[in-house]
């Protein structure tokens, strides 16, 4: 081992712990601005609750209106994280270091922010106990053969799972931030967090083995829920819904997305947190291949799905079909093939395109056409039943257009508080990578972006002994 | 000699694995037992990279435990709750395979995740209440070294003339000595 990689380690081991103890007033803003949107949230909701379920759009025939799609949608998103964080632990992508904990908590916002909308869609919120199974006084358990309940047992596992598989990787970091607090609430709030780690040999070898035993579990299970999602659709007869592929495809649209998001966090990050010495250019070029092969591969299911469906010649499907393709919703449907399928490829296909503004911006489009893709899911197809007299429309009242955009702000008011109380970037793995690159394993941070040794001083390194 | 005569301690932090490498070497040169050295890291190390025993973890005992713990779980309530209330359903089955198998399949995953968290947090000695053997994982000064990204290494159950020896050996390449 040389001075000057070991010197370079250390230099940014402190830039990076210099980033973090740093007080930021833009998140602060942040956090507040999106305070006035959590009002909002629940505002309408409470008005919901208050004043009944009459005060949505949805009515016969559309039975599921802006809670359902936000329902699908939060979920689609909530796969940023745990599934790609998984899938890049093992399969070892070292670039993953600076990534996984912003992912791992974009996952947890979003499937909680996704699991409210049942129950805002249920109007009276407080019978939700009945999905609980437990022996009730009449027996009567929940119906397991309902698709519904499956997303009941799903949604908590993962949610369950995605807390969890947070919360591990975070006690190190933990414990880092603990030991540089100053004594007083901050420190006593990290302590408890920390559970008293203190990197020992047994701790370590215990949570290398709890990590590496989670990213295996939970993909399976995130494949799971948003299948189970997507069954709730595929279990019927309706036409539009009734679809073998669907499992796949919500799988995949729900990477889709949960990629877009993190683009835009990770973007935000960089620029807000001036991290971009960890959040390097190789990490967006790396996360910009991956979005636009889930660009294509989306682009490729939509085609399919439609192409069987036109194919079919079935009476009440191509009715569903030609409302979205050159009726009422045509304009939306464009729009999302656009946005979800042309303007990614056609700009992250070089790289210039795979830079952090063309990325987030790319990704701000995708999350328009995927949330575009399950409103096109949801209501054309509902409002097209077999039953020519039931037809009817769908327009969002300001109480489900207030929660969908409050929901927004919670999502936001999470993850900018999450950002300014634990460190968005993981130290501990961080600094496992920087070892591993000084060591000649793998090439790491400090080949990209090694300062030189002269700046390595012992107040970079963190301090003084 | 007493206990409490046998009880002091030397801790040291390092810059890299290769200085605590030396020290600990140079500490079981010096007749001190494996079992009396801890290494605290900002990060894992990886295997062979000190010369002390690898730890042992059952955490991968654990979770299969817990998988088919939390697989039987499931099983049970899916399928015991609609014999318990049986629900006709246009000819289908009461005890259905699918919906058993999926409710079955993510009660599998949540009890391997709950047993794989536990097991890591008894192993660790980070679950509340529970005593930490022989001094290991106790709050130390040294700490605040091992967050800047330095090791420790910690000597316990050395007598005063062991631990001034072995202070001794670590002190050329050690950034503070206590």
């Amino acid at each position: 081992m040389t001075d000057r990689p070991q010197a370079s380690a250390r230099a940014l081991d402190g830039e990076l712990l210099g980033r973090l103890d740093r007080r930021r007033p833009g998140l602060l803003v942040g956090s507040l601005a999106s305070g006035v949107l959590v009002l909002v949230f629940f505002y309408c909701w409470g008005y919901q609750i208050a004043n009944g379920i009459g005060v949505t759009g949805i009515n016969r025939p559309v039975f599921w209106g802006f809670y359902i799609i936000n329902f699908v949608f939060w979920i689609g998103i909530s796969h940023a994280g745990t599934l790609i964080s998984a899938i890049l632990r093992v399969t070892k992508a070292e670039w993953r270091r600076p990534v996984t904990r912003s992912a791992e908590a974009i996952t947890l916002f979003a499937l909680a922010i996704g699991g409210l909308f049942p129950l805002i869609h249920l109007g009276r919120v407080a019978i939700f106990y009945y999905m609980i199974p437990y022996p009730n006084s009449r027996m009567l358990w929940p119906n397991f053969r309902s698709p519904l309940v499956w997303d009941i047992a799903a949604i908590t596992t993962y949610i369950i799972g995605s807390a969890l598989y947070l919360f591990l990787p975070l006690i190190p970091d933990a414990a880092v931030m603990r030991d540089r607090a100053a004594a007083g609430l901050k420190k006593r709030f990290y302590a408890v967090l920390a559970l008293g780690w203190r990197g020992t040999a047994q701790q370590w070898h215990s949570l290398e083995w709890g990590i590496r035993i989670l990213a295996v579990a939970i993909i399976p299970v995130a494949v799971s829920v948003h299948t189970i999602v997507s069954w709730d659709f595929a279990m019927t007869q309706t036409p539009g819904w009734k679809s073998t592929i669907f499992g796949p495809y919500f799988v995949v649209g729900a990477i889709f997305s949960g990629i877009a998001v993190l683009m835009i966090a990770m973007a935000l990050l960089r620029r807000g947190l001036a991290l971009e010495r960890f959040l390097t250019d190789r990490v967006f070029n790396n996360l910009g291949l991956l979005f636009v092969t889930m660009s294509l591969v989306w682009g490729y299911f939509t085609f399919a799905e439609h192409l069987t469906v036109w194919y079919s010649g079935d009476l009440f499907e191509k009715l569903v079909h030609h409302v979205l393709l050159h009726g009422d919703f045509a304009v939306p449907f464009w729009t999302m093939v656009v946005v979800n399928l042309v303007i990614p490829v056609a700009v992250l296909s070089f790289p210039r395109g795979r830079r952090p503004l063309p990325t987030a911006l790319v990704g701000c489009g995708v999350l328009v056409g995927m949330w575009l893709e399950r409103f096109l899911i949801v209501v054309p197809a509902l409002s097209t039943p077999r039953l020519a007299y039931s037809i009817g429309d769908y327009m969002p009242s300001w109480v489900e257009l207030g929660i969908m955009i409050g929901a927004v702000g919670v999502f936001a008011c999470l993850y900018f508080t999450f950002t300014q109380l634990l460190p968005i970037v993981s130290v501990w793995e961080m600094r496992e990578g920087w070892r591993h690159a000084v060591s000649g394993g793998e090439s790491g941070q400090p080949s990209e972006a090694a300062p030189t040794s002269a700046a390595a001083s012992p107040a970079a390194g963190g301090g003084a002994a | 000699m007493t206990a409490a005569a046998q009880d002091h301690l030397v801790e040291a932090a390092f810059e890299s694995v290769e200085d605590v490498r030396s020290a600990v070497e140079a500490a079981l040169d010096s007749g001190v037992a494996a079992s009396q050295i801890e290494v605290r890291s900002p990060a894992p190390l990886e295997e062979g990279e000190l010369p002390l025993a690898k730890p042992k973890s059952r955490v991968l005992l654990f979770a299969l435990s817990g998988a088919v713990l939390g697989g039987l779980t499931a099983f049970g309530l899916a399928a015991g709750t609609a014999l318990a209330y049986p629900l006709p359903t246009g000819g289908m089955s009461i005890v259905a395979g699918p919906p058993v198998g999926v409710v079955t399949y993510e009660g599998t995953a949540l009890g391997l995740i709950i047993m794989t968290v536990l097991r890591v947090l008894w192993e660790g000695g980070l679950l509340p209440g529970r005593a930490i053997r022989s001094g290991r994982g106790r709050p130390s000064d040294f700490d605040r070294h091992v967050a800047e990204g330095r090791l420790v290494l910690r000597i316990h159950g050395l007598t005063e003339s062991g631990a001034e020896e072995l202070r001794e050996l670590c002190r050329p390449r050690t950034v503070a000595l206590g």
